[in-house]
């Protein structure tokens, strides 16, 4: 009888503590895997028209990380796709080059820097080439997303750069001709309107100055409906004879 | 053997004077030295912007009591052309420079005009800012160009921790041209308004009658003008500002130019206005006029007043259009949306919310005072409220300036020599002289009231407290009274207490009146509030 008390009043014993052990309050899990950085962009366009004189010029695909960022500046490396049949690579080899990226100090967004070459070829011609984030020291695993950018350039009239990226939720399919009513409605030869893209010189446009174009924009449009017999149509591209939709 | 000896003798002797030093070239003769002595005074300094910054070293020649010595004091640093300062031993100068994190460089160098020796010293200044919030004063000293003042003390500024005492008030003089190397502001200030959301950019705009000029307050400092903030830019032949208004619910400033109204958002520190501003029926219009709503945080509606129609157009919250007002059901005394032709010579925010507007017929030759409920965010109607026939009260059709207040049922109105207050309850509405100008040479320019919230306090007087006053907030409670005397050519501000809010009764007594003077003719006021 009290060898079982004792046995008992041991098990109890070992019983409270294995209790007092297993619950634990099991702490937040933080993140812990490493890092990684994607393009926020599937397109690039580029068009020497918009800056005249100019021979040679660099562009920078915005990319972003998830992860911490870092107190360092951390490089990115980037390569031609040269592997995927269905992405076809018409650029000539010398007219451009995939020069290192990098994603600042303390933030979030960056850039791979591409090097863009002038020629006589490029004003009835629209280059095409494809890159995408390859592994490098600080960005060893990069699979996250994997977009490949498709990089165009010219120095024709071309779709630019933050169409796809921020204008066509305001003003739906890209077409020359309606690209061109815009630029005669607001008087201008460029909207740099991308917020978020790292690239501040570039894309300084800010928000309240957008959004003062997009009432220009709507009201010549709609001035322009009133006046003709037929809407604005698109004359090319995805939405190709309908009629121009503001969306926002 | 003896000639053996000589030679031998003279060749010691050679040897011993040929290694002689030749001193012929260092027979130099000693030039005193300049000294600059600073006393153990450091040479690194800091100074607010506009103070007199005194920099007394001893300069002088050793051995040399009237030594010609010229002198040379010249600032350089963060990007301005450098200038000179002073040119004399000691440096007496008023810091012009704008406020920077980091310092200016003072370089003094003396120059010995006999010998053009030179000696240097270098100093560093650190310039602050101490223009805070308080009352900014736009004044005109040749009838053609503007500057700006501004006074800081227990009237204007918020919780000013100086004694109530008129020798404690800070009046900067030229605090617009000092920073701006001595330039004015081209033409004559009409209106001005500073704003700020959070701590986001801070902003003073002055408007005249042909340009707009946009500067930080902090150090009044040009940093943009005309179409340079408005992002959809004016042709310079429409380029005529009128009227600035300000909405302190939605944050939002305003300004009509040649008749259009442009909106722009204060948030997140947006600095320029957005396009021109249509009406919800896509009806023309000519806005002559609003009204700013500068306190409180019930979404009143702001309204501007369009000539060509004879209507009240609303400003929604969302400022992206100017609405036709609905008025509610049962009419009233007039129609919001035809008020017949009128000019619009007053339009303020007055008792209980409603809209006061002062209007002038075509012909100019009736004056009435049109109120009506404007509505806010959440109550979309409007409603006439009263119109009275101003015409036939003393002075009124010679008016100079209009005011009336959140708290009482009264119209100011200003001649240039005295102030009435109409009392407008009741069946019939009686105007009291409550102030006078004696000096038979002098002028009221204008009369404006004290609308800001905790910002500014005035003695009141009170025969019942031990001092005889007590102390209060000055919002809706003191009218600045601004007075141009014509032969001395000095414009002063009068701040006097209402003491019984819904009498309009301005304080008699001028032991209660606090005067600020010195000021050319005074163009315009506004409080200097972030």
């Amino acid at each position: 009888m009290k060898t079982i008390n004792n046995l008992s009043g041991l098990l109890l014993l070992v019983f409270l503590g294995i209790v007092n052990y297993s619950c634990d309050q099991e702490e937040t899990m933080l993140f812990d895997t490493d890092g990684s950085v994607y393009f926020t962009t599937s397109d690039y366009s580029y068009s020497f028209l918009d800056y005249p004189g100019k021979e040679v010029d660099t562009i920078k695909c915005p990319i972003q990380i998830f992860g911490k960022a870092s107190d360092v500046d951390r490089v990115v490396k980037a390569e031609l796709v040269a592997d995927d049949t269905s992405k076809v690579n018409t650029a000539p080899e010398e007219l451009y080059r995939v020069l290192d990226g990098i994603v600042p100090a303390n933030e979030q967004l960056g850039y791979v820097a591409v090097e863009l070459k002038n020629t006589d070829d490029l004003k009835d011609t629209v280059y095409v080439f494809h890159i995408r984030v390859v592994p490098s020291d600080e960005f060893e695993d990069v699979t996250y997303n994997n977009r490949i950018v498709k990089i165009q350039f010219t120095a024709r009239e071309i779709q630019p750069a933050n169409w796809n990226a921020y204008l066509r939720y305001f003003w739906g399919d890209y077409s020359t001709r309606w690209w061109q009513f815009i630029k005669e409605a607001t008087e201008r030869t460029s909207i740099p309107y991308w917020p978020g893209n790292a690239d501040k010189e570039t894309w300084w446009m800010s928000d309240g100055e957008f959004e003062a174009l997009q009432v220009v924009v709507k009201r010549e449009l709609k001035r322009y409906n009133e006046t003709h017999d037929t809407p604005l149509t698109h004359d090319d591209g995805t939405s190709k004879g309908k009629a121009v939709q503001i969306l926002y | 053997m003896k000639v053996k000896f000589i030679i031998l003798l003279f060749a010691i002797a050679g040897y011993f004077t040929s290694c002689y030093d030749d001193k012929s070239n260092t027979s130099i003769k000693v030039i005193n030295p300049l000294v600059i002595d600073m006393g153990g005074a450091p040479t690194s300094m800091s100074a607010f912007l506009l103070d007199t910054l005194e920099i007394k070293p001893v300069v002088y020649k050793i051995g040399s009591d009237d030594a010609d010595l010229s002198y040379k004091w010249e600032i350089s640093g963060n990007d301005i052309m450098p200038f000179v300062m002073d040119s004399t031993m000691t440096l007496k100068s008023i810091v012009s420079v704008a406020p920077n994190s980091n310092p200016y460089t003072i370089v003094l160098t003396v120059t010995d005009n006999r010998t053009n020796l030179q000696n240097y010293e270098k100093f560093s200044l650190s310039v602050y800012s101490n223009l805070g919030k308080g009352l900014i004063v736009a004044d005109t000293r040749d009838g053609i160009n503007t500057d700006l003042n501004l006074i800081m003390c227990q009237n204007f500024t918020e919780s000013y921790t100086q004694k109530f005492d008129e020798k404690d008030n800070t009046i900067l003089r030229n605090v617009y041209s000092t920073p701006n190397s001595g330039m004015l502001i081209e033409g004559l200030a009409t209106q001005m308004i500073t704003s700020v959301h959070d701590s986001y950019k801070r902003t003073l705009t002055v408007m005249t009658d042909h340009s707009v000029l946009r500067m930080d307050p902090y150090n009044y400092v040009l940093e943009k003008k005309n179409n340079e903030i408005f992002y959809i830019p004016i042709s310079e032949d429409r380029f005529k500002p009128m009227c600035m208004m300000y909405d302190n619910s939605a944050l939002y400033e305003l300004m009509i130019v040649d008749h259009v109204v442009y909106a722009r958002r204060i948030r997140y520190g947006n600095e320029n206005y957005s396009v021109n501003l249509e009406t919800s029926d896509n009806s023309e219009y000519s806005a002559t006029m609003g009204c700013s709503i500068v306190e409180g945080y019930n979404y009143t509606s702001l309204y501007v007043y369009d000539e060509l129609n004879g209507r009240f157009l609303k400003c929604p919250y969302s400022y992206d259009e100017l609405q036709v007002v609905t008025q509610q059901a049962g009419g009233g005394p007039f129609d919001l949306n035809n008020v017949g032709k009128m000019n619009a010579l007053f339009m303020a925010e007055g008792d209980a919310n409603a809209i006061f507007t002062v209007f002038e017929t075509k012909d100019t030759g009736k004056r009435y005072l049109y109120t009506f409920d404007g509505g806010s965010l959440y109550v979309t109607t409007s409603k006439a409220l009263n119109m009275y026939d101003l015409t036939s009260f003393p002075g009124m059709m010679d008016a100079v300036g209009f005011e009336c207040s959140p708290l009482e049922d009264v119209l100011y109105y200003a001649t240039d020599k005295k102030v009435y207050a109409l009392l407008l309850p009741g069946t019939n509405p009686s105007a009291f002289e409550r102030y006078s100008v004696e000096d038979p040479n002098e002028k009221i320019t204008s009369i404006t009231l004290w609308r800001k919230g905790y910002q500014g306090k005035i003695k009141f007087k009170d025969s019942s407290s031990d001092e005889g006053y007590y102390t209060d907030w000055a919002a809706n409670r003191m009218m600045v009274i601004a007075i141009y005397n014509e032969s001395t050519k000095e414009g002063r501000l009068v701040c006097v207490p209402i003491t019984n809010i819904g009498s309009g009764i301005l304080e008699k007594d001028k032991d209660y009146h606090q005067e600020y003077r010195g000021f050319g003719r005074i163009l315009c006021i506004t409080p200097q509030t972030v």
